[in-house]
């Protein structure tokens, strides 16, 4: 058991190094300089020109630029950004909370409807409510989810006006940041209640655009794989045994079709990082998706480069915390890994 | 192939998927011919010409025009040829670097396999879209660094496979005899055992095609994929937003036909898996 936990462990490390690689290789794959590509029309001074080489660690051998980036990383020093001037560690931390209070929120919502709905149309397979659940998952998935965002603004926002168009929060209120998750935040405020009320409203229809392809996933998986053990011979023993159908499909069936789930909920983890990037731009979020986007636009590679190992860093880790809880829950696959 | 039909046409939506993108490639190889205006012609006296569903629609731009006095369905109808072409080139580069890369760590196993693998890992780790951003940042937005982009994200899922059904393959009989008449690695490897794994790889083409038209689409949308004047309908749909309250058809009509592709890619996906995978064969 140890030993299996061990391995794990181990094998994220080259996984890490190949990321942080990767973040490194970046600028210096820039084609022409990334200097003058920065600096432009101003490029003509040369001390200029090597102040800002020194500044992003470009001006020694490549081995010890990844040496020292490395050696930073590791203190979380990535550097500062070109555009603020502010580290980039810590720009990414003040945005995170933002990022996870979104993922979060989605993510929940989508297991809270998808699970059942899954169940829902194994139970009446062939049913009218089965073929409007494959439908719905396979529209779901297939969802640009960019276009539904602004289809959602156009209708609820703009014609309708229930729900505000962009940002996490009215202007108005002011709520001191102490958690970094508005919704908390909100209630610690002196506002209370009214500003929770404005943050939960700003939250509505980026969560439902995030947790769209979760939730057709999600319903989509449960689906199948409980069809899948709802034949197994143990269910059909269950049945025979007399057991009353609400037992067999709840304490049965279910535990053993929620296996497979569990992954899949642990591969959203990337998936709903991936969608943040779209549904911040869309939205004008205030996290991390945005900002990359953004420093992206402006070439502001020292964030490009720190934001990139860190989301790898956390999404590695992620990944392994669902794999070792995976292997807790289900002692059985630990001799197939 | 007579059973896979057989099986393939049970499913009604596969069929459907397939019908959509039939109609689809024959509408983007036709797309002069099918076009009522020139995709890039600015009709200066037209500017957000709302479709015939609405008021002030004028017979000739059936779906009206954009905030340029372009007519929307021509550059609908000639983004199918842009993201059609995009899924297609993508499918091309990870099918033929995901074989190599498949066949080389499903054969030699050992260091080479595990450092293929731990590089694959790697480009899961990160979030697609992500990483398409760092690439595209790397080498400029454009519609072949797109593909490109694109191409490099979908990559693992080919090697994983074909890996797989390599790893598969090779222990069977006629492997086994192949290698004791003594063929050499490229007879054992490409000839006689990649034919064998065409059917997981044309899964996975389908679901590429789908995964990367959405992915170029989400690229064109942020500004950092295909760029305009090319009527790609990711990028017609970011640059509509401002006119989200005008001109609303503008960003509702190139999405849906994202959509619309995206949907028949994957019923078509999802009817080759039933129908070519033994496992689900029987259920």
């Amino acid at each position: 058991m140890l030993f299996v936990f061990l391995r794990k462990f181990l094998l994220v490390i080259p996984t890490l190094i190949g990321a942080s690689l990767i973040a490194f290789a970046l600028i210096r794959l820039v084609p022409g300089d990334p200097v003058l590509n920065l600096l432009g029309e101003r490029g003509g001074n040369p001390q200029v020109v090597a102040e800002m080489r020194a500044k992003l660690g470009i001006d020694k051998p490549l081995a010890e630029q990844y040496w020292i980036f490395l050696k930073n990383a590791l203190h979380g020093d990535l550097g500062d950004s070109i555009v603020s001037n502010r580290p980039v560690a810590e720009e990414f931390w003040s945005r995170f909370p933002a990022t996870l209070e979104l993922a979060g929120v989605s993510l929940v919502w989508s297991i809270l409807l998808g699970l059942p709905l899954g169940i829902l149309a194994a139970l009446r397979r062939n049913s009218a409510l089965d073929y409007s659940v494959i439908g719905v998952s396979l529209i779901g998935y297939s969802m640009p989810i960019f276009w539904w965002g602004l289809i959602l603004v156009i209708v609820f926002s703009v014609q309708l006006g229930w729900f505000p168009v962009s940002g996490r929060l009215s202007v108005f209120f002011e709520v001191p940041p102490k958690t970094g998750f508005l919704l908390v935040d909100s209630l610690l405020s002196e506002e209370g209640w009214s500003a929770f009320v404005d943050a939960v409203k700003h939250l509505v229809l980026p969560s439902i655009v995030l947790g769209t392809i979760p939730l057709a996933v999600m319903a989509r998986m449960t689906r199948s794989s409980l069809l899948e053990v709802l034949g197994e011979d143990y269910v059909r023993t269950a049945k025979a045994k007399g057991l009353s159908w609400f037992r067999v499909v709840y304490v049965h069936a279910l535990r053993n079709a929620l296996i497979p789930i569990v992954t899949v909920v642990g591969l959203m983890v990337g998936a709903l990082l991936t969608g943040a990037v779209l549904t911040e731009t869309i939205f004008s979020w205030p996290g991390i998706g945005r900002w990359l986007v953004k420093s992206v636009e402006a070439r502001d590679y020292p964030v490009i480069q720190g934001g990139v190992l860190y989301l790898a860093f956390l999404i590695v880790m992620v990944n392994l915390i669902v794999d070792l809880t995976y292997l807790w829950i289900y002692p059985r696959m630990r001799s197939r890994t | 192939m007579i059973e896979f039909w057989y099986l393939f046409r049970q499913n009604k939506g596969a069929v459907v998927g397939l019908a959509c993108v039939l109609v689809l490639a024959v509408i983007a190889l036709l797309a002069p011919w099918l076009t009522p205006h020139e995709p890039m012609t600015v009709f200066g006296d037209a500017l957000k010409v709302p479709p015939f569903w609405q008021e002030g629609a004028q017979a000739r731009f059936l779906l009206g025009t954009d905030d340029l006095g372009r007519d929307l369905l021509s550059r609908l109808i000639y983004g199918s040829r842009v993201s059609l072409g995009i899924g297609f080139f993508v499918v091309a580069f990870m099918t033929f670097f995901g074989v190599i890369f498949g066949v080389i760590a499903g054969s030699f196993e050992g260091w080479v396999d595990s450092l293929i693998m731990r590089s694959m890992d790697i480009l899961m780790a990160l979030p697609s879209i992500l990483l398409s951003i760092v690439v595209v940042a790397v080498l400029g937005p454009s519609l072949v660094n797109t593909v490109i982009a694109v191409g490099i994200v979908s990559l693992p899922s080919v090697v994983r496979v074909v890996r797989a059904s390599v790893l598969m393959e090779k222990k069977k009989n006629y492997v086994i005899a192949s290698k004791s008449f003594g063929a050499s690695w490229f007879r054992i490897y490409i000839i006689n055992i990649l034919p064998n794994c065409t059917a997981p790889l044309l899964i996975q083409a389908t679901f590429g095609f789908s995964d990367g038209i959405l992915s170029a689409a989400a690229l064109g949308f942020l500004g950092l994929g295909v760029q305009p004047p090319i009527p790609e309908w990711g990028t017609m749909l970011s640059d509509a937003r401002s006119y989200m309250e005008s001109a609303s058809w503008l960003v509702t009509l190139p999405g849906l036909c994202i959509l619309v592709v995206v949907v028949a890619f994957n019923l078509l996906g999802d009817g080759l898996r039933d129908a070519l995978d033994p496992k689900v064969k029987r259920t």
